[in-house]
């Protein structure tokens, strides 16, 4: 993926259809720009539009991210406090234990999970994560 | 990917919702490693428990079970909530009996063999050299990496039994002779290695995790009598603050007869670390999280206790009780159990007061019901059982010597170093 991340940063929705990723950008006055349309890797396919949130750090699902609430709590991430419940998460890349996948799977259950992955670039524990869950 | 006609049809359905479901997985994991194959594996090991499955995780197996998915590779099974011989002994509430119960009822009905160990490459789990297999748990796979020379990537629960339906595995990273070289050049010849402990190794191990993060170190001039104990010891603690899976002891491991065969012949260009006695003192200070003296729980086996341990525990316990305000714990398979109670090891340490919990290892198992009866300050003769203890469910820890927390034991408050 060759964007800079601030075009990331920038992004207000977000639709992954396959590889296709349209990202839709708006101003802090509702101004929109034509889609911005990106080509990416499919590590599971289909369809889904929400909203994006965005981070420039790794994720690890176990212990940095609360499975019962979707929010993120590890201690001095850009997205401390935040929830990816029912979003677009959008990050560089995963880290941490591989039993990552069995609480990212919790979330889902209990719908606090994302509902679209976009990485930088693809490891095991969120491409596991992805497949258990048919999360695009 | 080129899959065999056999994998293909896996992938197709043909046997199955559940091996599909396997085979897709195994190939989503192929293709983002760019494995060209998948290979045979040899066996398989369950790193995940109660504790991080919760019952999201139960239902998941169950729904494998339904699917049609069973392994039929040897697949082995982490410890589990507490001792199954044993549950009234150990005071578990009967919700903790009803949901162990269940995950051990899916786990059989998926094949898994339920060793509930984490020392299954001593009881019964033991690859060769050259074997391809499929060990989650850190620990473990390091050792069977860097002691055995088998092959195992750092894989999760649900590639394991993946790999345990299907057979296969894709073929990257660890499973490829050419990843298996040394990044970094360890010497520890500035130690001084005659006077070190036990637990000395361990502070050594957390130490070089940090700094070799997921590279293949390569330990140059460690003594060649140096113990299978001290080797455990630094595997097991640099595979809680590092990621690498494989270790090479020069002249020791199988893979390292020399420097040269450990690196593939470009030793002279990889970074050196020189680790130093107080490098390592300064870590051994870091590993203790507890602050009060008063110590409810004595707590071995994280890895579980071979027993070998068991004899230097009565040993030391000769004589001596437990103090009524402190509860002892050894914490084993339930092979190891039996064996100690052949040698008299078991009647002997519940005479001093002490339980011997078979099923169940130091780290995470028992702490649920534990730390609903109130115990908080434990004591630990590893850095990665005190490690766990403290970062997943909040207990605050002592970290010493197996003499020091037997005198711990008796005493009733911490009779070790302290920061």
């Amino acid at each position: 993926m060759n964007t800079t991340r601030r075009q990331f940063l920038k992004a207000a929705g977000i639709a992954l259809a396959g590889s296709n990723i349209i990202v839709s950008q708006a101003n802090s006055r509702g101004q929109t720009r034509a889609p911005m349309k990106i080509k990416g890797k499919t590590i599971v396919s289909g369809f889904v539009k929400g909203e994006a949130i965005v981070s420039n750090m790794p994720i690890s699902f176990t212990g940095g991210m609360d499975p019962y609430t979707g929010i993120i709590r590890e201690p001095g991430h850009d997205l401390q406090g935040k929830s990816v419940a029912g979003k677009i998460l959008v990050f560089p890349i995963g880290k941490g234990s591989t039993t990552g996948s069995w609480q990212f799977y919790i979330a889902y259950k209990h719908g606090k999970a994302p509902i679209g992955i976009i990485n930088v670039k693809a490891e095991g524990v969120v491409a596991i994560s992805a497949v258990m869950t048919n999360t695009p | 990917m080129e899959l065999t006609q056999k994998e293909q049809e896996m992938l197709s359905g043909k046997y199955g919702r559940g091996a599909q479901r396997c085979m897709e997985m195994l190939v989503t994991i192929g293709e983002i490693n760019s494995a060209k194959r998948m290979v045979p594996i040899v066996s398989g090991h369950i790193a995940g428990n109660f504790a991080v499955m919760r019952e999201e995780g139960i239902e998941w197996v169950e729904q494998m079970v339904k699917d049609g998915a069973r392994i039929k590779v040897y697949t082995s099974k982490n410890p589990e909530m507490f001792d199954f011989e044993n549950p009234d002994e150990l005071g578990v509430p009967q919700k903790y009996r009803q949901i162990q119960q269940r995950m051990d009822s899916a786990l059989r009905q998926l094949g898994v063999t339920l060793t509930y160990s984490c020392h299954h490459y001593l009881i019964g789990n033991v690859p060769k050299f050259g074997d391809h297999i499929t060990w989650a748990s850190s620990g473990s796979l390091t050792y069977a990496n860097s002691i055995i020379g088998a092959r195992s990537n750092r894989d999760g629960d649900q590639i394991v039994i993946a790999a345990g339906v299907t057979g296969v595995i894709p073929e990257f990273g660890l499973h490829l002779t050419e990843n298996r070289k040394g990044q970094v050049i360890v010497t520890t010849k500035n130690l001084k290695l005659s006077e070190y402990s036990l637990a000395d190794f361990h502070a050594m191990g957390c130490k070089l995790g940090k700094d070799l993060r997921d590279r293949i170190p390569v330990f140059v001039d460690l003594p060649l009598n140096t113990s299978i104990e001290a080797l455990k010891a630094l595997l097991y603690s640099m595979t809680v603050t590092g990621a690498m899976a494989l270790v090479h002891f020069v002249g020791i491991t199988p893979e390292a007869p020399t420097v040269e065969a450990a690196c593939g012949g470009n030793q002279k260009s990889l970074p050196v670390i020189a680790i130093t006695d107080e490098d390592v003192r300064q870590a051994y200070r870091q590993i203790s999280t507890a602050k009060t003296d008063k110590v409810d729980l004595v707590i071995f086996g994280c890895p579980q206790c071979a027993v070998q341990e068991f004899a230097e525990i009565v040993a030391l316990l000769e004589g001596k009780r437990v103090h009524p305000g402190t509860e002892l714990w050894i914490c084993t398979s339930n092979w190891v159990k039996n064996l100690s109670k052949r040698m008299g090891y078991y009647d002997k340490i519940v005479a001093a007061g002490g339980k011997v919990v078979a099923d169940v290892g130091a780290a995470d198992g028992p702490f649920p019901y534990l730390k609903e009866r109130g115990i908080k300050v434990m004591a630990i003769n590893t850095a990665r059982g005190s490690y766990y203890a403290h970062g997943i469910f909040g207990m605050d820890t002592w970290f010493g010597t197996t003499r020091e927390c037997i005198e711990t034991a008796i005493a009733g408050t911490w009779q070790g170093r302290k920061a």
